[in-house]
């Protein structure tokens, strides 16, 4: 078998195959129509690319107009929108305080359990049409800062107070050339106006804050 | 005409290669010249490295094969179509025709032959070029070995 398939092997090495006589014209032929095939397909790149071009600009157009919004439109639309979760909030914040209103208004007893989705129901309808949705967030706004500035159930103590007090307080430090400048101008300014009467005074009180504030 | 000679020079071997692979003379032929022509739009791609009979040969394989490819003939069967051996043995009248023992071998088994046989591909060249796996290579280059080894026998 190996010699049988080296035997092959040799002969397909060695063969050779008379070609047909067109074979060249055929092949010429082919080598002119390469260079027309290579045009086309730049060209065809060209054109790819100046619809791709075309096709952005366009799209940037569409949006940059769309981004730009007339007074007029701008008129109309409303300055927020409430959107559909916070009015469903609003609606069983009105259900709830309707329902403890009611509760509060009659007689002073607890009503009984089977009583009070009938009432619900009923102030909830007279809520509905007496208050309008803004208020109702105003509201709420209150509750929430009621519940917010109620006191602490732990008091702090004023010694802890006081000595975040003490961390929190800002230091001044004074420049000694700047204030003896602005004390000589301020001296000149009442030597003209008082002949020098009240400079002493001013001295001794620039004097009590430089002291102060070096401790 | 340098393109010319070269083509005079290759074409009658270039044109045996493509015939092994393709049954057609004159599908062959216009095989061969398409290959061609990827010969001299990529001369400057040939590094010396290796002969340049041999790089053309590989060029005018590959295009070869994508021919089968193009027309479906790329299908590999499986070592069970005994029918296909019985019709060998009958058509396979003059032993000394290697051609003729070769394009009657099962499509698929036949290119692995070729390319291990008498071009010394190796099986992960064979398995990358024709798009299979390494063990269908190896089954299809035995397939074809022993249908060979039987017309062999039957001769003798």
């Amino acid at each position: 078998m190996e010699d049988f398939e080296k035997r092959m092997k040799e002969y397909f090495r060695e063969r050779e195959l008379g070609v047909s006589e067109d074979a060249w014209s055929r092949m010429e032929a082919l080598l002119d129509e390469a260079p027309e095939k290579k045009v086309r397909k730049e060209r065809k790149y060209i054109w790819a690319i100046a619809a791709s071009l075309i096709l952005t600009i366009g799209l940037w157009t569409l949006f940059k107009k769309s981004m730009l919004v007339s007074p007029e439109e701008l008129e109309n639309k409303p300055a927020f929108v409430v959107s559909d979760t916070v009015k469903a909030k609003l609606k069983e914040h009105t259900e709830s305080k309707a329902y403890v209103n009611s509760n509060k208004n009659s007689s002073g007893q607890r009503p009984a359990l089977g009583d009070a989705p009938q009432s619900r129901n009923k102030k909830e309808e007279g809520q509905k049409q007496e208050k309008p949705v803004l208020s109702d967030l105003k509201e709420l706004k209150d509750e929430e800062i009621a519940v917010t500035t109620r006191p602490a159930e732990h008091p702090v103590e004023p010694e802890a107070i006081a000595s975040v007090h003490k961390e929190e307080q800002i230091r001044i430090y004074v420049n000694p050339n700047k204030l003896l400048r602005n004390a000589e101008i301020e001296r000149q300014l009442d030597n003209a106006v008082t002949d020098g009467k009240s400079f002493w005074k001013k001295i001794k009180e620039i004097n009590t804050v430089v002291v102060e504030n070096s401790k | 005409m340098a393109q010319k000679q070269l083509f005079e020079q290759y074409s009658p071997k270039m044109l045996s290669t493509c015939r092994q692979y393709i049954k057609d003379f004159h599908d062959a032929e216009d095989v061969m010249l398409r290959a061609f022509m990827k010969v001299f739009e990529n001369i400057g791609q040939y590094r010396k490295d290796g002969s340049f009979e041999g790089w053309i040969r590989r060029i005018m394989i590959r295009e070869s094969i994508s021919f089968l490819r193009s027309r479906k003939q790329l299908v590999f069967i499986e070592d069970t179509a005994q029918s296909e051996l019985g019709n060998l043995m009958e058509d396979a009248e003059t032993f000394g025709d290697y051609q003729k023992i070769i394009d009657e071998l099962p499509k698929g088994c036949k290119y692995v032959f070729i390319l291990n046989a008498i071009e010394g591909y190796k099986h992960h060249e064979i398995a990358e070029l024709l798009n299979i796996s390494v063990g269908t290579s190896k089954s299809q280059l035995a397939y074809a070995k022993k249908i060979l080894k039987q017309k062999i026998e039957f001769k003798r």
